[in-house]
C-alpha cells in the first residue's frame, strides 16, 4: 500500500498534466475552473457550478468524469422529480415463482453524479440528496446503502432564470465544498469553441486515471503538510467572516475544514509538497462564497461576496 | 525539537547560530544605549560629582553601573519587541516549507518524507550570515553591512565617551561650590557698609586677573580658600605702585604651608593691610 502511494506520489505531476491535456481537448479555456473542479475532486468534496446557460457546465463535468473512468450518472432536475428518482426504489420481483423485494439503485449510486440545474428540483428532492452528500449513504425504508468511494456531486445551477426554481437552503449549500463560477470565454476562446464544434470530428477524451489511483491521490492530499500558522489563519478567516461588517451570516466550521483540505489539494495539484499562503488565498473564494450571506444593506450598495472575502483574506 | 528527520539537525544548527546572533545584537544594542546614557551623564558632570564625594568607594562607579543596567534593560526591550522567530528570517520560499515540515515532524507520510528531503536540501545552503535580517537591525538594506555599521557606531560612541571622560581639567575634583558660595555671600554682607577711599575707584590700569584666582590661607589650622569674586571687593581696586619686596615661602606644588600672620600681613601692600587683616578677623569669627 505504501509502495503504491510512493509510486502515485511520484507520478502525480504527470497524471495531473495528462488530465489537464485531456480536458483541454474538449473544453476550451476555463483553466481556473478546471483547476478548482480537480481540487474539489481530490479533496473529496461536492461542487456547485454556477454560470449562465450555454457555458459548458455539463460538458465540463462529463469530460472530467470521462478522464477519470469513474461511474458517472446525470440527474436532470425538474420540479416534478421525486426523491425516489434519485435514491432508487424497492421493487417486487418474482423469481422462480416466489416474490421478493429488490432495491433498484437510483442515479445517486455512482462515483460522479451530475445534478443538472439542481435549483429546479423541489426542496423535498433536494433534501434527499443531503444524506447522500454528507454521509455518503442512502436510506430507503429500513435499509441503508453505502455509496461507493469516491463519491462526488457536481451540481449546476443557472442564476438568471429564477422563475420556477427553489433556491438551495443554506444547510444544503454548506454541504458543497466549493462554489465555482464559470465566466464567459474570451473572443479568442469562443472562436476556438466554434471551430472545434462545427466540424465533423467530435473531440474524444481518454481515461487517464483509475479509481484506485484517484483514491490514493485523495489520501495523499490529506497527508500534505501545512504549518500551524496557516491553520490558525484559516480559522481566523472563518471566525472573522461571522462578525465582518455587512455580513448577515458568516461561514460555518465546515468552511475551515474545507479551506484546509482544498488548499492541500491545490498544493498537490501544483506539484508542491506543502501548503503555502497563496493556496489559502486562492481557495478562500470558492470555499466561502456560498457560505457567507450579506446583509440587505450590503447587497443594496452593490457589495459582492467575493469582495468581502478578499477583504477578509487581506485582513488576516 | 523531536523527530528523526535530517532537516531537524540543520534546523538545530541554524537555531544555535541564530541565538548567537541574537545575543550579539542584544549586547550591541545594550552597549550603544549604555554608552549614550553615560555620555549624557558625563555631560551633566554626574560621574565627576560621584568621584569627588565618594572617591575610593564603589559609589564612585555608580553612574557607570547605572548606565550599564539601563543599557541592558533597553537592549531587553528591543529584544522583546523583535520576538525570537527563526523561520521568519529564512528566505520566504524556504520559510513556509520549513515551517510546514517542522510543524508536521511527527508525521511519516510519503508527502512529509519528500518535504523533509526538500527542506534538508534547502537548509544545507543557509548559513548563519543569511539569518541576519536587515529588519532586525533597523539599518541599511543589507544585513552584513548593517551589522558592521551598528558595531562601528558603538565603537564611535565608546570613543566619544572616552574623550569626554579624559578631557583636560575634568579629572580634577571640583571645588565645594556650595561652601564657597555661602562664604562669598557672607563676606559681601560684611563689607557692604564699608566706605571706600576717594582715590580707589579712579586709578587706571586695573587688571581683571585679580578675580577668580584662589589663594590658600591657614587660620587656626583650618584651610581656607580665598577667592575674590567680581564685585565682592565692594569697589576696591588695585593700582600700580613701586616695586616692593615680598616674602614668599617656598613649598612644593600642592602643599599648603602655614605662614606666620605677622609675616603675611607685612608682605601685603600697606594700603591693603588693614582691610585684609579685618577680613581674616571677621572670617575667624564666622568659622
Amino acid at each position: 500500500m505504501r509502495d503504491d502511494l510512493i509510486n502515485i506520489y511520484k507520478d502525480a505531476p504527470a497524471i495531473f498534466e495528462t488530465i489537464r491535456e485531456e480536458i483541454g481537448k474538449v473544453v476550451v479555456g476555463q483553466k481556473p475552473v478546471v483547476e478548482q473542479i480537480l481540487v474539489g475532486i481530490l479533496a473529496g468534496g461536492h461542487i456547485l457550478l454556477e454560470s449562465n446557460p450555454g457555458l459548458g457546465k455539463t460538458l465540463l463535468v462529463k469530460t472530467i468524469a470521462s478522464t477519470t473512468g469513474l461511474h458517472f450518472s446525470r440527474i436532470q432536475c425538474t420540479p416534478d422529480l421525486m426523491p425516489a428518482d434519485i435514491t432508487g426504489t424497492t421493487l417486487i420481483e418474482e423469481v422462480e415463482g416466489s416474490k421478493h423485494f429488490r432495491f433498484e439503485e437510483g442515479p445517486i449510486f455512482a462515483n460522479i453524479v451530475l445534478a443538472d440545474e439542481i435549483n429546479r428540483a423541489s426542496p423535498r428532492t433536494q433534501s434527499a440528496m443531503l444524506e447522500a452528500m454528507q454521509e455518503k449513504q442512502v436510506t430507503v425504508g429500513k435499509n441503508t446503502y453505502r455509496l461507493e468511494e469516491p463519491f462526488f456531486v457536481l451540481a449546476t445551477q443557472n442564476p438568471i432564470e429564477m422563475e420556477g426554481t427553489f433556491p438551495l437552503p443554506e444547510a444544503q449549500l454548506d454541504r458543497f465544498l466549493l462554489k465555482v463560477f464559470i465566466d464567459y470565454p474570451s473572443p479568442e476562446e469562443e472562436y476556438q469553441i466554434m471551430e472545434r464544434y462545427t466540424g465533423h470530428a467530435e473531440p474524444k477524451v481518454e481515461r487517464v486515471i483509475t479509481r484506485r489511483e484517484l483514491l490514493s491521490l485523495q489520501q495523499l492530499v490529506r497527508d500534505v503538510p501545512i504549518s500551524d500558522d496557516l491553520k490558525r489563519a484559516a480559522i481566523k478567516a472563518v471566525v472573522s467572516s461571522r462578525s465582518w461588517e455587512g455580513v448577515e451570516y458568516g461561514a460555518s466550521p465546515r468552511a475551515s475544514i474545507g479551506l484546509i483540505l482544498a488548499s492541500k489539494a491545490r498544493a498537490l495539484l501544483s506539484g508542491r509538497d506543502y501548503v503555502d499562503r497563496a493556496d489559502l488565498e486562492v481557495m478562500a473564494r470558492p470555499i466561502f462564497r456560498h457560505r457567507i450571506i450579506l446583509t440587505f444593506d450590503s447587497e443594496r450598495r452593490g457589495v459582492t461576496t467575493d469582495q468581502v472575502i478578499s477583504e477578509i483574506m487581506k485582513a488576516i | 525539537m523531536d523527530g528523526s528527520y535530517e532537516f531537524l539537525e540543520d534546523l538545530r544548527r541554524l537555531s544555535a547560530a541564530y541565538r548567537r546572533l541574537e545575543g550579539g545584537l542584544y549586547l550591541l544594542n545594550s552597549g550603544m544605549i549604555a554608552t549614550l546614557i553615560y555620555i549624557v551623564a558625563l555631560y551633566l558632570g554626574i560621574p565627576t560629582f560621584f568621584g569627588f564625594y565618594w572617591h575610593g568607594s564603589i559609589l564612585a562607579a555608580a553612574p557607570a553601573f547605572v548606565s550599564l543596567i539601563l543599557g541592558l534593560l533597553g537592549g531587553k526591550v528591543i529584544d522583546r519587541r523583535s520576538r525570537y522567530d527563526l523561520f521568519s528570517h529564512l528566505d520566504e520560499a524556504i520559510s513556509e516549507k520549513t515551517k510546514a515540515a517542522y510543524d508536521n515532524r511527527g508525521s511519516d507520510s510519503v508527502v512529509m518524507q519528500s518535504l523533509a528531503e526538500d527542506v534538508k536540501r534547502c537548509l544545507s545552503t543557509v548559513g548563519a550570515a543569511d539569518l541576519m535580517n536587515s529588519r532586525r537591525l533597523y539599518l541599511g538594506t543589507r544585513s552584513v553591512p548593517a551589522f558592521q555599521a551598528k558595531a562601528g557606531a558603538l565603537l564611535l560612541l565608546l570613543a566619544s565617551a572616552a574623550v569626554f571622560a579624559h578631557s583636560p581639567g575634568d579629572g580634577a575634583p571640583p571645588q565645594p561650590f556650595s561652601s564657597l558660595s555661602d562664604l562669598r555671600d557672607r563676606a559681601m554682607a560684611l563689607f557692604a557698609d564699608e566706605e571706600l577711599p576717594e582715590e580707589a575707584g579712579s586709578s587706571p590700569g586695573i587688571s581683571g586677573e585679580i578675580y577668580g584666582k584662589p589663594s590658600l590661607a591657614v587660620l587656626e589650622e583650618v584651610n581656607l580658600e580665598l577667592v575674590l569674586y567680581p564685585g565682592s571687593a565692594a569697589g576696591f581696586r588695585s593700582r600700580e605702585t613701586d616695586p616692593v619686596d615680598r616674602f614668599f615661602t617656598i613649598s612644593e606644588p600642592g602643599e599648603g604651608v602655614a605662614v606666620p600672620t605677622d609675616q603675611y600681613i607685612e608682605s601685603l601692600p600697606p594700603q591693603h593691610r588693614e582691610i585684609i587683616k579685618r577680613y581674616f578677623e571677621n572670617l575667624a569669627t564666622i568659622s
